[in-house]
């Protein structure tokens, strides 16, 4: 047993904190920031390497037996998420150095996007149903507030939205948990799926993970509950919208693999069956709405949708190869998707606006931007050799060795429209004769808000072409998530 | 009991979902405190009602209802669930929370719009 | 092996130093760009015949697997000479106007991703390079983006070839799965297996689908004119030797696998035909000498396509013949239209004649060029055109393939004619500029090409025993007697066809505006594939706003709309899962309900009916009191003193909270319903029957005894030191739990100081 696990939670709460108590010092706040997003990711991967070396890691939080008390738990795609979360909060937090406006940053920014963060990590560290609800509140309610930072109108308007919206979804699910707990008796999901194991197919235990599925759903804006997604995603402040956009709704599609790998396994022909439709519904509207916008950061947001559903093909399709194309994915989506909301906020703090109405034609005299964009963006449409491509790949050969030709169709022709709308940005923001206002800033302040996209590039890059290495590791979590006796004899013990 | 306690569920989450799919602001924030208190009666009748004493070890000075049958039995006690007390204590105050967030965010989106109509706030793209 | 690796890498790496160079070199960045090329070519010649693999993600059966035979070399051969030819040609060409270091870099790497192609012995990774030179592409032709028309053309060439490049990718991973392997020796080792399963049709449809848009076959042909909005350098590399020869690469690695396949013959056969007859039937329609051009190199695609689709030895050596010949004098056709371009100012066929007395060495060069298309003797394209003509007759199209193979070259040698000598001969005409000569260094590199077709042309041993031999015995994989090229084979078929298309050519063009105007009449304008096109992408996008329809009808922006689909979708979700699973309630353990518990229920569900109906501010707050407030009390009777004391806390701090923000907010004013009544009542009532049914499944279907809860009660005094289970189960037990409430609610504080305060603020600056 090792203390690894709470580690990245406990950094991200214990900086918050202090971050708090120093609100008024911003320059400090700052500091703690890069260092503890920096140890994030130390931490992270040291974790991630130890459950490598020597399998997946439990810890008691206070130290209770086993199943009375929470565990966390991290198998290897928890700390893959962790590794993740750490990374981009690390390049969004050097962005947000250059972009966020002096009288928010003194508004607890810093120890909201920390608490955040802490609640993030929690969801993928926690191994019990009713804390990962509270790690959802956490970050949540830390979402609220970073939406509302600056609180301009359509931001007050949309965030009330979201806010409505989610907390609907995390009524449902405490209806979820109650009627699990009815059943099991239990919170900890190691003692759940393996009381699910003892009585494989009870309907009841169906039902639950039906509600769990809208549950997840909704939180990872899956088909039919993504409403909430694309308008508010739209007001985030440039600053905090990549770590938005690539990881809240990667939370959702953490708890929907989770559950529907752990616990809710005996009924994959109706519940994975499903998950099969709503993915391909997901990816197939989430494009239709991106192609139907003319607004860079709107596209990106129904993209965001888009992308999801790949992921929970992964999913649906339930085989080893289909869910290491689903972590993959997942992987490949949080790096690229937040390089290009970088690239969205670096392109509108030259022109000072994201609608293509109002500017074109930065590829003269921004070339650096612009092929950074570029690369970025058709390795999000599966483009070789970006890391897109192996990913998606994978889904595709995955549905093809099963047999599941209707999605396996869906996804080359979501890929299409992809490209198609990731051509169109580049073509109205970048190419074309230069026009709209250009805010005049310094070079080094160009390049400082160009940075943090090219690391993320770099790693989409060589998430590619290392793509052998990333499969392994995708393929070696498929593993432990095909095989949930692994996950819960860990925990059980024997 | 458990059945009385399903009804009013019931309609505490009917009549919630009823006031939350309104236009009027106000009507959908007492809709969504509704489904809360529905939400919390929910997962303290999923550990069952009444079947023994109140969770209070030792002392039963403070005991505050007649005992039941049927719960867990400890030391010859039958005792109702704790653990859904636990989580509702803990589900309240995050309930308490988000509605305060909510009342703020209602309050500054019709000072900044001078309405209350959800379908007035439908909002233009981009604007 | 490191020739071929040298060969890939060295322009892909070399194109990302050109930005960099093009800052000291300046217009000098051209020759830097020769020497790369030059290299590379070099390269390719050096490299021998070889198989090689270097695991890359071999989990999926992607590998950086190197095999270079006959037919890839001539493929390199030609991606590399022309390639170095086309750099040399760009220098004079685009002088210093130009952005070169881009154009240089995308040059490159269109060279590097193509020679990538047709070295890959994995066809997931000729997958990979096939989709880099469709990226590169489109960044070259629409090289100058500030013009509409390169946009057009550039989006129009990367759709229709990316689109084909994802059906080729579902093909891939057909045959990959059914072959067992993305290896081409492992597919071509177990073609016996493969064509038997049913899989493969599909998988061959897809891949073909990928090569036909990738060579611009009918009806994906449309997007080939409108990419010669690119620097003609781009267009001559484009058209000739690379872009468009990479779907014939394909079909020719098919070939030895599929060619047997019962849809090979009809279908590639037929499409090649389709598209001879279409491309040359609309390039003598075209008065833009590159659109001309751009529609020659459609007809004759489609004709190489054609004699591979026949599926007889015979007619894949004269389609790998044709394919040489044409990379040569199509590469030299577009370098004198360039020229001619450059020096007049103009490409349009009706303002240009009787330039060969200014430009006697381009009138020259074009002739040598067009003569070759036609096919008139002592010229490569004679050699071929007659094995062409030959194989058609030949093979189970029989009379009236000929007959098609000789309508359609009857109209090439019409625009042969057009090329090789409407503009040239006649009296000048009125140009933008005055016509002059080409520059020395511009006319070389057509030079070498004319030298090289002339000499195809009378030595075609040479040819044969160096590139095209190897490059059909690659194709066929199995040994063939086949006849040798040669000049002259005496009075074949053939030769009277070549003579009928020929002469048929001379006499149509003597009637030319009689001709053109019948063409016209019977070319419908309206139903173009093209406008077909811009229906969907570019003039009406009606994708675009299809899309837009539908996101609006969802998008709605109205709370309620998102709710009802939101909530409608989990009750159907949940009450039809029972329905499929037939689950039951089962038999409750009802506990006896107490007068109190009753009335508190009673003045429950009157608070909840009262708090709908509520018309004030205040009597909202005092109906969700008459919720809230006996429902503690109901907790309270329910053996949770904790909850009912919490309760009470929080139900006063919500009255507090209304009391504070209600003033700021109007009256409760009843907003008439957009959307009937009925979908709102039905979903509340799904949503109240959903909690019922839950309450009761949660309470009746106990699966597992209650050991969590017996464990706490047990070791709650022992453990924790408290008696009060439930607090000691918050505060240690769960204490992870409480840690984050406590943050929900520090966050919460924070974020109504936040939103009152800079309110404050703001409007506090608005007024100094």
């Amino acid at each position: 047993m090792s203390n690894l696990v709470a580690y990245p939670v406990l950094l991200c709460f214990g900086t918050g904190i202090l971050q708090l108590l120093l609100h008024k010092r911003v320059v400090l706040q700052r500091a703690l920031a890069l260092l503890s997003s920096m140890a994030g990711i130390v931490l992270s991967v040291l974790l991630t390497y130890t459950i490598w070396t020597s399998g997946i890691q439990v810890q008691t939080a206070g130290g209770w037996p086993v199943p009375f008390g929470i565990t966390l738990t991290a198998d290897l795609f928890s700390g893959l998420m962790m590794i993740l979360a750490a990374v981009v909060l690390f390049t969004s937090v050097l962005y947000i150095f250059k972009d966020m406006d002096a009288a928010s940053e003194r508004t607890f920014f810093y120890p909201v996007l920390f608490f955040m963060m802490a609640g993030v990590n929690l969801s993928f560290a926690t191994g019990d149903i009713f804390n990962l609800y509270v790690a959802f509140e956490v970050m949540l309610i830390s979402s609220y507030f970073l939406m509302a930072l600056g609180s301009k109108g359509p931001q007050l308007r949309e965030g009330l939205k979201y806010l409505l919206l989610n907390t609907v979804a995390s009524s449902i699910f405490l209806v979820a948990v109650a009627l699990l707990y009815g059943v099991t008796s239990s919170l900890n999901m190691a003692d759940i799926a393996a009381k699910a194991a003892m009585d494989p197919g009870n309907p009841y235990i169906t039902l639950a993970g039906m509600l769990f599925m809208v549950v997840f759903a909704a939180k990872g804006a899956l088909f039919p509950f993504y409403w909430w997604l694309p308008r508010s995603y739209y007001y985030v402040p440039n600053g905090i919208a990549p770590l938005f956009a690539s990881m809240l709704t990667k939370v959702g599609v953490y708890g929907l693999i989770r559950v529907f790998t752990l616990i809710f396994v005996h009924d994959s022909g109706l519940t994975h069956s499903l998950l099969l439709v709503i993915g391909g519904l997901t990816m197939l509207l989430g494009v239709i709405g991106a192609i139907s916008q003319y607004d860079f950061k709107a596209i990106l947001s129904y993209h965001i949708i888009s992308q999801i559903g790949y992921m929970i093909m992964g999913l649906g399709l339930y085989t080893v190869l289909g869910l290491a194309g689903a972590v993959y994915y997942i992987a490949h989506h949080i790096i690229v998707k937040s390089g290009l909301f970088l690239l969205s906020g670096a392109t509108s703090r030259i022109t000072g606006n994201t609608d293509f109405k109002h500017y074109s034609g930065l590829l003269a005299s921004h070339p650096g931007l612009a092929f950074t964009f570029f690369a970025t963006a058709i390795s999000l449409a599966g483009v070789p050799p970006f890391s897109g491509f192996f990913a998606k790949f994978a889904l595709l050969k995955a549905a093809v060795e099963k047999g599941a030709w209707g999605i396996a169709a869906v996804s080359l022709v979501v890929s299409f429209f992809t490209l198609f709308s990731m051509i169109k940005i580049f073509r109205k923001a970048y190419w074309g004769r230069p026009s709209g206002q250009r805010i005049q800033r310094d070079r080094k302040d160009y390049i400082a808000a160009l940075s943090p996209a090219v690391i993320l590039l770099a790693l989409s890059v060589a998430m590619g072409l290392g793509g052998g290495y990333m499969m392994e590791f995708a393929l070696a979590t498929a593993d432990q998530l095909m095989n949930p006796a692994i996950y819960i004899e860990a925990v059980m013990g024997r | 009991m458990e059945l009385l306690a399903a009804l009013l569920i019931g309609l505490l989450l009917g009549v919630g979902t009823y006031l939350l799919l309104e236009r009027n602001m106000i009507r959908i924030v007492l809709g969504t405190m509704l489904i809360t208190y529905g939400t919390n009666l929910m997962l303290l009748t999923s550990g069952r009602l009444k079947t023994g004493r109140a969770p209070l070890l030792g002392g039963s000075d403070i005991q505050t209802a007649a005992e039941g049958g049927g719960g867990i039995v400890v030391d010859g006690i039958s005792y109702v669930d704790p653990v859904p007390q636990a989580l509702i204590l803990t589900a309240i105050v995050i309930g308490l929370a988000t509605t305060a967030f909510s009342f703020v965010l209602a309050y500054r989106t019709v000072q900044e719009y001078g309405t209350d109509d959800l379908l007035e706030l439908r909002g233009v793209e981009h604007e | 092996m490191e020739q071929a690796l040298g060969a890939v890498a060295l322009p892909l790496v070399a194109a990302f130093l050109m930005p960099v160079l093009y800052r000291w070199l300046r217009w000098r960045l051209g020759l830097a760009a020769l020497a790369v090329a030059a290299a590379t070519f070099i390269l390719v010649i050096l490299t021998p015949n070889m198989s090689l693999v270097i695991p890359w993600v071999s989990q999926l059966g992607i590998d950086l697997s190197i095999h270079v035979d006959g037919w890839s070399r001539l493929f390199a051969l030609l991606i590399a000479g022309i390639g170095t030819l086309v750099v040399l040609y760009s220098i004079p060409y685009l002088g210093s106007r130009e952005d070169l270091g881009k154009f240089y870099a995308y040059l490159l790497i269109f060279m590097g991703a193509m020679l990538g192609v047709v070295y890959a012995g994995n066809v997931m990774l000729l997958y990979v390079f096939w989709e880099l030179t469709s990226i590169s592409s489109f960044l070259l032709i629409g090289f100058w983006n500030t013009r509409d028309d390169a946009q057009y053309g550039a989006l129009k060439a990367i759709l229709i070839t990316f689109g084909g490049g994802l059906a080729m990718l579902g093909g891939l991973a057909i045959l990959g799965t059914v072959g067992g392997t993305f290896e081409l020796s492992g597919l071509l080792a177990n073609r016996t297996e493969l064509l038997a399963q049913p899989l493969t049709t599909v998988a061959l449809v897809l891949l073909l689908i990928g090569a036909f848009t990738k060579s611009a076959q009918f009806p994906f042909h449309i997007w080939l004119p409108d990419a010669m909005a690119a620097p003609t350098p781009v267009s001559a590399y484009l058209h000739s030797a690379t872009m468009v020869k990479a779907g014939l690469f394909l079909i020719g690695r098919l070939w030895p696998i599929f060619h047997v396949h019962p849809l090979w013959v009809p279908v590639v056969a037929t499409v090649g035909m389709v598209t001879m007859v279409v491309g040359s039937f609309l390039a003598i329609q075209k008065t833009d000498l590159k659109a001309v051009l751009a529609l020659s190199t459609v007809s004759q695609l489609g004709l190489i396509m054609w004699l591979f689709g026949l599926a007889t030895p015979e007619a894949a050596q004269a389609g790998t013949f044709h394919l040489l010949n044409h990379s040569t004098f199509k590469a030299l056709l577009f370098m004198v239209v360039g020229i001619v371009d450059h020096q007049t100012g103009t490409r349009e066929i009706p303002l240009l004649s009787g330039l060969r007395r200014a430009m006697p060495v381009s009138a020259a060069l074009a002739m040598v060029g067009a003569a070759s298309m036609a096919g008139v003797p002592l010229l490569n394209g004679f050699l071929s055109k007659e094995m062409f003509l030959t194989a058609v007759n030949n093979s189970s199209m029989g009379l009236a393939g000929a007959v098609v193979a000789t309508g359609a070259s009857l109209f090439t040698t019409l625009y042969c004619l057009m090329l090789g000598h409407k503009i040239w001969f006649g009296e000048p005409g009125e140009t933008p500029d005055e016509p002059k000569e080409g520059s020395r260094t511009i006319l070389v590199p057509p030079l070498i090409l004319a030298v090289i077709i002339v000499a195809v042309g009378v030595f075609p041993a040479l040819a044969e025993s160096a590139v095209v031999g190897p490059a059909v015995a690659a194709v066929l994989q199995a040994p063939a007697e086949l006849p040798h090229i040669a000049l002259w084979h005496g009075f074949t078929p053939a030769l009277l066809m070549t003579a009928l298309a020929l002469g048929g050519g001379l006499l149509a063009y003597t009637a030319l505006p009689g001709v053109l105007a019948a063409c016209r009449r019977v070319t419908p304008q309206r139903y173009h594939l093209n406008a077909l096109y811009d229906f969907l992408w570019w003039k009406n996008q009606a994708v675009e706003k299809a899309a837009k329809w539908i996101t609006n009808r969802q998008m709605t922006g109205y709370l309620r709309d998102y709710l009802v689909y939101t909530l409608g979708a989990t009750a159907l979700l949940f009450f039809g899962t029972m329905l499929v699973k037939g689950v039951r309630i089962p038999a409750l353990n009802l506990s006896p309900v107490g007068p109190w518990e009753f009335l508190l229920a009673a003045i429950i569900a009157v608070g909840a009916v009262f708090t709908a109906r509520a018309r004030t501010r205040l009597a909202a707050i005092a109906s969700i009191s008459l919720v809230g407030m006996p429902l503690s009390v109901l907790f309270g009777l329910l053996r949770a003193p904790d909850l009912a004391l919490t309760q009470v806390v929080v139900e006063s701090v919500t009255v507090v909270l209304f009391l504070l923000v209600f003033p700021h907010l109007r009256q409760i004013t009843l907003y008439p319903r957009r959307r009937s009544t009925n979908v709102n009542v039905l979903v509340a009532l799904a949503v109240g029957a959903l909690g019922t049914v839950v309450t009761l499944l949660a309470n009746g279907a106990r699966l597992f005894p209650p050991q969590v809860a017996e464990w706490f009660l047990r070791n709650s005094m022992e453990l924790g030191g408290g008696n009060n289970v439930v607090n000691v189960i918050l505060v240690d037990f769960r204490g992870f739990d409480t840690m984050g409430e406590i943050t929900v609610l520090t966050v919460a504080g924070l974020a109504v100081y936040m939103l009152i305060r800079l309110r404050k603020q703001q409007a506090g600056g608005g007024k100094s």
